[in-house]
């Protein structure tokens, strides 16, 4: 079994830990397309290179950042993830959006 | 709005605690391992930035890295995160009290509880009642790093896992936080917190590993 | 048994002849000593033939000594399969041969094998696909004929009692070592003596691997002595820990290794690993090359060495290297004679060798083979060989000589042992003109030595196991690179005859023992156009036997290199993956984990007779009674809740801590819904959905202070939420707290119009009135000092209250209830009651009711839904799909009583005329009401089969089709009277 260094807690079994998807930065909800949020949910890029993804040690529910090589899977180094989210992250009203027109309240 | 009255204590009523693993104590056939089960014994954790001020303001030491733990009166101090930290009543070698001016762990515990609540960015937490803690005592130096690696995928000998350490890992497929006290040159004493609702599981599960010892 | 089979002292190594051990074989009493193996005491006892082959029963016996064949798989009395040269006698052992009809000696299927032209390769895949069905009739005979042992049905992997109890355990090393030959023994001392903790692995009884049995000089002084000399060192260590009888089955990612002694399974995590694996001695093809009494070199030696059997009375030695020559000698000395040993080469190099072995008496003739091994009359023994010259690659000349012998002892070359390096993604090369193998590629901390790393002089392997350590030393920081005095060595002994194979037109010139697969075989398998070696692997089946091609894999490979004029190294040997040896489902399955959780009250709920089920890792009471009696009692309880009041056991509900100055924001950013200004003491229903727009989760909202929500999440989903919640709080990084706080609280639902009653009862210090405590309020109180939470929620649709205790006290307030509730004719009731309940009022349960394309505008959620927001998660997703034209919605629906009652997952149809219309969507719940008196459920239906009184097809069990009438939700009390009292 593979093993994954953990920042907080040490090399541990792969067992111990719940992948939590690659580390992408979401579009501005309120100004992006409809594609490029579909881009954002539903594609990956899928290429052979070094990604950082999230990942979750469970028994002490801690979530931290994994750099990883699609090929090889070599772990090549894992954080805290305070090293890439330190800010604060806000959302603004969205003044541009229009109330979407339900379909289902339509046909009624 | 509504006031709420806030004064929700879980450490009050402990006389009405009751243990799911109804056992309090189990020698393995060959007598080799002891295993007790303290779940019903005070504790209490803490979380938040403002964590380890309150409790060094009331007087605990707190160990300096995530996870370590230290022993004194009766008492451990698991610091489970840079922010993170639990003090359990386990058993004690000797008749110390924890502080002279106390009645009991009981009443020190609820007293840090009630203290906390005024105190900014500390969260109270629920290992009182979330968490089963069972200890090991072991007859020969080494049976209990030999029981654990039935059941847990991290080495806990004391060449790499030395007096103090924690391990928050799996243990019998269920997450556990082990921790090691060295009693002597010829002894080891482990602990185990584990979720309470698996805590029947592994009770069974513990007392089969030790079934050989 | 005859003592006067047995060699003095030395030999015999592994057995201890003050004890003298019974045993049967076929049901004849045998005698063999302690350290005996089944196969060596037969052998002892002069009973060569221990099996039949696979698919023309011939008559086999031992070929490696070594359990690295399956010519020796016997029958336990509860264990078929067992390898007779690796088992160890035990005293009243009653072993059988397997795979015969009739007996071993008599077998009726011994004719099979005169029948073999009629059975090529690929026999099956092109015999029995036409006429379609023909498989059906043919498959329980071909079963029968090809089955092998008898498995005992009884056995039982953790029988607590016996010693018969499987199970696993981790061991933490810094040095792993695999083999405890030369090499493996010279690593482990060196990485132990420079302080390392050191695990050293052999599947033999006794250290030493080729020490214990092989001779290395012409005197036959050498093994002995370097192996005590290693061996007394590395017993003394403190630093090693040495296990026998045990073998590394795989290798994983990490050096994570497999090791299985006896009934357990080592779990070893090394953090470095040297391989000593040895290699693996070849056969010659030639005709009759599988009679018993044709054996390799090192089995003859492992009889006389390991277990002091003088194996022949007249032996032929047939040899394609120097190791050959040595085996003369010591079968010389041990009183067996050899008239001849054939030389496959054309000019042996080491002529101390050669004057050694004349002067034994022993003629040495070069540059010819064996053609055909001559059996007995009655087939059961070697009886003579056919030897001829060699007149080019795999030809022989047209007349030869005749010997008469018992015994043909072969040394075609060596095999590493590859397989733990090539499931570490190693590269095995071949050299066509040395016919020398290489292992490259090896990954971080994983290190080769001696003759696996092509390394044979007795000198090198030692140096070439220090080298090993050495590099894993430094990696590990016990050795500094510039000081080591290890140094890499090169062996240049050649060991390999480059074309062992002497094709017969009779056929019987085996490539593989296991399969029966002859010369012929392989070279057909190419001509049908499987070039591949993996091809010719799965379609002639070479290799997939039980010594998964320890010998097979190099003659298949040179054969399908010829016949595609291709080199060895293009061919390559087929993938090697764990297990190395066949492996007992014992040792996986024996003592497992299987975690379950139990809530406070659970022994309550047996005593009073609970039904209980899985609810994930949960264990729920359905109902209290007996299962024969479900639908009935699911009504009564359900009653019982409609016209007084029951209690549930909600412990395993998810539960949620969210505090500190941002929790309302972070709240409102998580759930769909308006969270801000949630008033303290009030409740609010909060859905969850992904970024997709899926609805994943829901519960219920408490706000206990501004800065502090109590919220609820589904049993299976609470995990989860708690991983989205902590995931997306690590990037926003808003000043909040999240604590799973599930297995905290222990809670209970008490619920019919009569619950207050109950409920004034036990807490006095909560005013339970509507006024005071009204609908979807949230409020704190004690229950005899103990602090409980408790809310008004309205999921089973009458009045009533969710108290939410720390779990500690969970079967105390149980009792305490119960019998507070007693003069009210409270009853508890189970989940599945609760789900009836649930259905007659319209609430879904998510992830029952919903999947994974809901989004809240298929489950008329709109509601729940705050677009005055700027952000939850998932929201633009949300936008999106019900911007869209819909395709389907969840809806009630209600069948009369007499119709056929559909079941969840059942699925709906666009219409009852035709029967390959669309599905349009399926049953999602689905039960009998009392209460409504028709049957009733929930289901997703096409977006125009929607409307309230529409009627739609459901395809039930057998094909049958029965309709059902669209009903708004809820079924039950839709003004909210009954619950807002």
């Amino acid at each position: 079994m593979k093993l994954m260094n953990c920042p907080l807690n040490g090399p541990r079994n792969i067992s111990e830990f719940v992948y939590g998807g690659e580390v992408r930065p979401m579009p501005n909800q309120a100004t992006c397309s409809d594609k490029e949020w579909a881009d954002y949910v539903f594609y990956s890029d899928n290429n052979i290179r070094i990604v950082k993804e999230w990942w979750f040690h469970s028994p002490s529910g801690y979530w931290f950042i994994a750099e990883r090589h699609t090929a090889s899977d070599e772990i090549v180094k894992t954080y805290d993830s305070s090293e890439l989210f330190s800010e604060r992250v806000e959302f603004n009203a969205p003044d541009d959006q229009p109330a979407p027109v339900l379909q289902t309240e339509g046909l009624k | 709005m509504t006031a709420l009255n806030n004064d929700f204590n879980l450490s009050a009523a402990s006389h009405l605690r009751r243990s799911v693993v109804e056992v309090e104590q189990q020698v393995s056939p060959n007598a080799g391992v002891t295993i007790s089960n303290h779940t019903v014994k005070a504790r209490i954790g803490f979380r938040g930035k403002g964590a380890i001020a309150f409790l060094r303001e009331q007087g605990v030491t707190i160990p300096e890295k995530p996870n370590q733990a230290t022993f004194s009166g009766g008492f451990a101090v698991l610091r489970l995160s840079f922010t993170e930290i639990w003090l359990l009543d386990i058993e004690s070698d000797s008749n110390e009290t924890f502080e002279p001016k106390q009645k009991s762990k009981s009443e020190y515990i609820a007293a840090l509880e009630s203290a906390a609540k005024n105190s900014p960015d500390v969260y109270r937490l629920f290992c009182q009642h979330s968490h089963a803690l069972f200890s090991f005592n072991e007859r020969d130096k080494g049976t209990l790093a030999n029981l654990f690696a039935k059941i847990c995928g991290v080495d806990l000998r004391e060449s790499v896992f030395p007096s103090g350490s924690i391990a928050q890992t799996s243990v019998a497929r269920v997450n556990a936080v082990v921790f090691k006290q060295v009693i002597s040159e010829k002894t080891e004493r482990y602990y185990l917190l584990s979720d309470i609702s698996s805590s029947e599981y592994l009770w069974d599960a513990l007392v089969d590993a030790a079934g050989e010892f | 048994m005859s003592i006067n089979n047995r060699l003095s002292a030395p030999k015999g190594l592994f057995i201890n002849r003050d004890k003298t051990v019974k045993f049967e074989f076929e049901g004849i009493e045998h005698e063999g000593f302690e350290g005996d193996t089944i196969a060596s005491a037969l052998i002892a006892n002069d009973q060569w033939l221990m099996s039949r082959s696979f698919k023309y029963h011939r008559p086999r016996g031992p070929l490696t000594m070594a359990g690295q064949d399956a010519n020796t798989l016997v029958q336990l009395p509860s264990e078929p399969n067992v390898l007779a040269d690796r088992t160890p006698l035990s005293n009243q052992l009653k072993v059988q041969g397997q795979n015969y009809n009739g007996s071993l000696e008599n077998d009726k299927d011994e004719k099979l094998g005169l029948a073999g032209r009629f059975m090529p390769v690929g026999f099956y895949y092109r015999s029995f696909y036409k006429p379609k069905g023909v498989w059906d009739k043919w498959e329980p005979f071909i079963r029968k004929k090809a089955g092998l042992g008898t498995a005992d049905l009884t056995f039982d992997p953790i029988h607590k009692d016996t010693d018969q109890y499987y199970d696993k355990a981790y061991l933490f090393h810094d040095v792993a070592v695999i083999g405890a030959g030369p090499a493996g023994l010279a690593a482990a001392l060196k990485a132990a003596d420079a302080g390392a903790s050191v695990l050293l692995v052999d599947e033999n009884p006794i250290l030493g691997g080729a020490l214990s049995y092989h001779r290395f000089d012409v005197e036959g002084v050498k093994a002995a002595t370097l192996r005590n000399k290693l061996v007394s060192r590395i017993e003394e260590h403190e630093n090693v820990q040495i296990l026998t009888n045990a073998t590394c089955n795989g290798w994983f990612t990490d050096n994570y290794l497999p090791v299985i002694q006896g009934t357990r399974m080592y779990k070893v995590r090394a953090k470095q690993c040297v391989v000593a694996s040895g290699a693996f001695e070849q056969h010659v093809v030639f005709r009759n090359n599988d009679v018993p009494g044709v054996v390799m070199s090192s089995a003859a030696m492992r009889l006389m060495s390991q277990y002091a059997i003088k194996p022949a009375q007249r032996a032929v030695v047939l040899t394609g290297n120097d190791d050959g020559y040595l085996c003369a000698l010591e079968l010389a000395e041990n009183g067996v004679t050899v008239p001849m040993l054939i030389d496959m080469r054309a000019q042996a190099d080491d002529l101390i060798l050669i004057e050694a072995v004349k002067s034994k008496g022993i003629a040495i003739q070069n540059n010819a083979t064996v053609y055909e091994a001559i059996p007995s009359s009655d087939k059961r023994h070697l009886a003579a060989v056919d030897v001829r010259g060699i007149v080019g690659k795999g030809a022989v000349a047209e007349g030869g000589v005749t010997i008469p012998c018992d015994m043909l002892c072969m040394s075609a070359g060596y095999m590493p042992v590859y397989q733990l390096l090539c499931q570490a993604g190693a590269k095995l090369s071949y050299d066509d003109m040395s016919s020398r193998f290489s292992l490259t590629n090896l990954v971080d901390g994983l290190h080769i030595a001696g003759s696996v790393n092509g390394v044979h002089e007795l000198e090198l392997v030692v140096k070439d196991g220090e080298y090993a350590a050495s590099k894993a030393l430094i990696a590990l920081g016990l050795e500094d690179n510039n000081h080591n005095t290890a140094t890499q060595v090169l062996c240049t002994k050649q060991t390999n005859f480059d074309w062992p194979i002497f094709k017969h037109p009779k056929g019987k010139d085996f490539v593989d023992f296991d399969e029966d697969l002859q010369a012929k075989d392989i070279v057909n398998a190419t001509r049908l156009g499987y070039r591949d070696v993996q091809l010719v692997k799965r379609f002639s089946t070479v290799g997939m036997g039980p010594s998964q091609g320890r010998h097979s894999a190099l003659p298949t490979a040179r054969l399908v290199a010829d016949a595609t004029n291709r080199t060895v190294t293009e061919t390559g040997v087929t993938t090697a993956r764990p297990p190395f040896v066949p492996e007992k489902l014992a040792n996986i399955a024996g003592r497992i984990f299987s975690p379950q959780k139990r809530t406070p009250m659970h022994k309550r709920h047996l005593e009073l007779g609970a039904h209980m089920i899985p609810a994930g890792i949960w264990r729920r009471p359905a109902f209290y009674g007996d299962p024969k009696n479900r639908d009935k009692i699911i009504q009564q309880e359900s009653q019982q809740v409609r016209n007084g009041v029951g209690m549930i056991d909600v412990s395993t509900l998810g539960g949620l801590e969210i505090r500190g100055t941002d929790a309302a924001e972070f709240m409102n950013r998580i759930y769909t819904f308006a969270f801000l200004k949630q008033p303290v003491g009030k409740t609010r229903y909060a859905v969850l959905t992904n970024e997709q727009g899926v609805v994943i989760d829901d519960g219920v909202s408490c706000r206990i202070a501004d800065d502090h929500y109590y919220v609820t999440a589904t049993t299976s989903g609470v995990d989860a939420v708690y991983r989205e919640m902590t995931k997306w709080n690590a990037q926003w990084r808003l000043d909040v707290d999240i604590t799973n706080v599930t297995s905290a609280f222990a809670a209970v639902n008490v619920a019919g119009p009569i619950a207050r009653n109950v409920m004034n009862k036990v807490c006095n210090d909560v005013d339970f009135s509507n006024e005071s405590f009204p609908y979807l309020a949230y409020r704190e109180g004690t229950i005899e000092g103990i602090p409980v939470r408790l809310m008004r929620v309205g999921f089973v649709g009458e009045l009533g209250y969710e108290i939410h205790m720390p779990a500690l006290f969970g079967e105390f307030l149980w009792d305490l209830l119960m019998v507070a509730g007693e003069e009210f004719g409270m009853q508890p009731f189970g989940v599945e009651t609760q789900r009836l309940l649930r259905l007659e009022k319209g609430h879904i349960i998510v992830s029952q009711d919903t999947d994974g394309m809901s989004h809240p505008g298929e489950l008329s959620l709109d509601w729940a839904i705050s677009r005055k927001k700027p952000f939850f998660v998932g929201r633009k997703s949300v936008d999106i799909v019900m911007a869209r034209k819909q395709t389907r919605k969840l809806v009630g629906f209600k069948l009369p009583p007499s119709a056929i009652k559909p079941k969840e997952g059942h699925i709906v149809l666009e219409n009852d005329r035709d029967p390959t219309c669309a599905i349009t969507g399926n049953i999602t719940s689905s039960e009998y009401s009392s209460t409504i008196g028709a049957n009733i459920g929930m289901a997703f239906v096409g977006i125009d089969q929607q409307d309230v009184g529409n009627t739609f097809p459901i395809r039930v069990d057998n094909g049958a089709v029965v309709m059902a009438e669209v009903v708004k939700l809820p079924f039950y009390d839709a003004n909210n009277d009954r619950q807002e009292v």
